[in-house]
């Protein structure tokens, strides 16, 4: 309806600053709904990545890199560590009853010196036993890895064929990784030959980080996957009963972990944002309710020319339409400008996975948070209205009178 | 157009006062058929009641009003709107313009609110709404916001409004309450004017001067409607 908007355009131009009240309150209603969904989605998702690129069933540490959270905080927060073992704890694991595969595993971390192109997580497989990181190098790479071929995560910064220098050797990107929202995106990849070279050359350049466990035999961790329909839990505990001087824990229980943490924010941001809401809700209400009274003569003066209840409602839903649209597309414009950009720091900050959804959910997701806030907005508009429409213009006027 | 009120009464509720009705009108029937038909009477003694009652926008709490034969408050809210919107021309008591809209939009209002949408009824509104400003004496204030308004060229501008759809009947409060003689003779003219052409005219004042134009004189004390003489139509 034309004339509504009219009304609604002169109003805006006359009440400037009611106008960018409003607008305000209902972009905090969408930036609250876009933001923290967007929020919590991001780390849902990162939590599906991180358990899905964990891969074993058993993760087996040396005692002190576990009750020290050193791997925890290598994979999560991709804080460069290292610790190492002897391998025939390997073989023991081997041994226990209900393991399938142990592939073991071998930590570096580089360091910021010229000797190294970046502060790195280095992590060294072993291509013959390897099951959890090899099917993600399928996805983008395809070939052989040779001596000093890595594979980068996706948030080391070099094309595929460009080269980096750790501990004075220059290593050949051949792969980038699909991004986790994990430590693992700062984490380079390579085969256990290649890492203990690398290893063998931080020590010659006078870096000690194998204390008195000879290079040939170190391994960090061993990535266990148990006999079919063995009980992980069963496995876990056999290990840990039988092979001295390491911690065994279930993947799922690791992640298990992640997703109570995760739980435990996603509730606090819901919480958050169901308390914006109902004080933004109200706050509309009651703002829309004080200029309803406050334009009372207004309204009456167009019932008595002609206008009725349905278009009055009509009228009024314009004005708050359009300012719960422009309001939700300045909220959603925040929302991005703000929660995008603080992504990374939102990982650090809460310690867990955190992974953008794809482009296509977050299009939904603001369509979503875009039309439920211009909703809510322009609803409360309609208390005022309804009660406004329902009395008789004839008592509105002699009130004002 | 045949307008007539068959015992209407309006009693309005209070708060606080002792009693808790007061009755602005008691039992009152009038007929409306054209001319000019003016209501004196002082401050409270029911006038404005009355014409709201009359002009559809204000309930009975006995009696009915009825339109040629029909009684409007039985209506839908739809219907009546739209005969308020098409055949009934008001003139409120106090300043009504709505004040984000120039004074020309002002008197366009009825046009708006109309089912009407097409461009040469647009086009006919426009010029019908400049000839109105003209008519009352506002003309130069069209492109004018009402903040920047006396309160005399106010009531011209609801005077031209109220006139824009050619309504069947003219409802007046007060309509030449913040006029000089000179404008109020000019107001009281047009009245005259658009009464001879057909369309009645009802009026609540206080001013004795526009009984010469009238061709009813009723008056109002304590909400009893009183005639006091009616000359040849």
């Amino acid at each position: 309806m034309k004339f509504a908007r009219t009304i609604a355009k002169n109003n805006f131009k006359k009440k400037p600053l009611r106008t960018l009240a409003l607008i305000l309150l209902v972009a905090f209603l969408s930036f609250t709904a876009f933001g923290g969904s967007l929020v919590i989605l991001s780390l849902k998702n990162g939590l599906d990545s991180y358990e899905a690129r964990l891969g074993a069933d058993v993760v087996v540490v040396p005692y002190q890199a576990r009750t020290q959270g050193t791997f925890e905080s290598i994979i999560l927060q991709g804080i460069p560590g290292y610790f190492y073992m002897d391998k025939s704890h390997l073989d023991k694991v081997r041994a226990v009853d209900g393991v399938a595969i142990a592939s073991p595993q071998f930590y570096l971390a580089t360091v910021s010196a010229g000797c190294c192109s970046v502060p790195v997580q280095i992590i060294g497989f072993d291509p013959e036993t390897d099951f959890t990181i090899q099917p993600w190098i399928k996805k983008s790479y395809t070939g052989s890895i040779g001596e000093y071929d890595i594979i980068i995560g996706a948030d080391v910064n070099m094309p595929v064929d460009g080269k980096l220098t750790f501990y004075d050797k220059e290593c050949r990107v051949v792969a980038q990784l699909d991004k986790t929202g994990t430590g693992l995106d700062t984490t380079v990849y390579c085969n256990m030959d290649t890492a203990k070279d690398l290893e063998r050359s931080a020590e010659e350049l006078g870096f000690s980080y194998l204390g008195d466990v000879p290079l040939d035999r170190a391994i960090s961790s061993v990535f266990v996957k148990v006999k079919q329909g063995y009980d992980v839990d069963y496995v876990t505990d056999r290990i840990n009963i039988e092979v001295r001087h390491v911690k065994a824990g279930g993947a799922k229980s690791m992640v298990s972990g992640v997703a109570d943490g995760l739980t435990s924010v996603s509730n606090v941001i819901g919480v958050l944002i169901a308390v914006v809401w109902v004080l933004c809700v109200v706050i509309l209400i009651v703002a829309f309710t004080m200029i309803t009274g406050e334009r009372k003569k207004e309204f009456a003066i167009l019932r008595i020319l002609g206008a009725s209840r349905l278009k009055l409602s009509l009228i009024v839903g314009t004005e708050a339409a359009l300012i719960g649209g422009i309001g939700s597309l300045v909220g959603l414009g925040l929302s991005l400008l703000v929660v995008l950009p603080l992504g990374a720091s939102l990982r650090t900050a809460l310690s867990l996975p955190y992974l953008l959804p794809s482009v296509g959910v977050i299009v939904g997701l603001a369509l979503g948070a875009l039309v439920v806030s211009a909703v809510v907005g322009s609803m409360t508009s309609l208390f005022a209205a309804k009660k406004i429409a329902g009395t008789e213009s004839g008592l509105l006027i002699r009130e004002d009178a | 157009m045949h307008l007539q009120a068959k015992g209407i009464t309006k009693d309005y509720f209070r708060k606080g006062r002792g009693t808790n009705v007061f009755t602005a009108l008691h039992p009152t029937d009038l007929n409306v058929d054209g001319g000019i038909t003016v209501v004196v009477g002082k401050s409270g003694s029911g006038k404005s009641t009355l014409l709201n009652v009359l002009s559809g926008v204000l309930s009975p709490t006995e009696g009915t009003v009825l339109w040629d034969g029909e009684d409007i408050y039985a209506l839908s809210d739809k219907t009546l709107s739209c005969l308020r919107n098409a055949k009934v021309g008001i003139v409120p008591q106090g300043q009504t313009g709505l004040q984000s809209l120039t004074v020309k939009e002002n008197v366009l209002v009825p046009f708006y609110l109309s089912e009407n949408k097409d461009k040469q009824a647009s086009a006919l509104a426009e010029s019908r709404a400049d000839e109105l400003l003209e008519k009352v004496g506002v003309s130069h204030l069209s492109d004018s916001y009402p903040n920047e308004l006396s309160g005399g060229e106010l009531r011209r501008m609801a005077i031209a409004r109220a006139l824009l759809n050619r309504p069947e009947v003219l409802f007046a409060d007060e309509p030449t309450g913040d006029l000089d003689e000179e404008n109020t003779a000019l107001i009281l003219r047009l009245f005259r004017e658009i009464a001879d052409q057909g369309t009645a005219v009802v009026m609540v004042t206080h001013d004795r001067d526009s009984l010469s134009y009238a061709d009813k004189i009723y008056s109002m004390s304590s909400g009893v409607l009183t005639v006091e003489s009616i000359s040849e139509i």
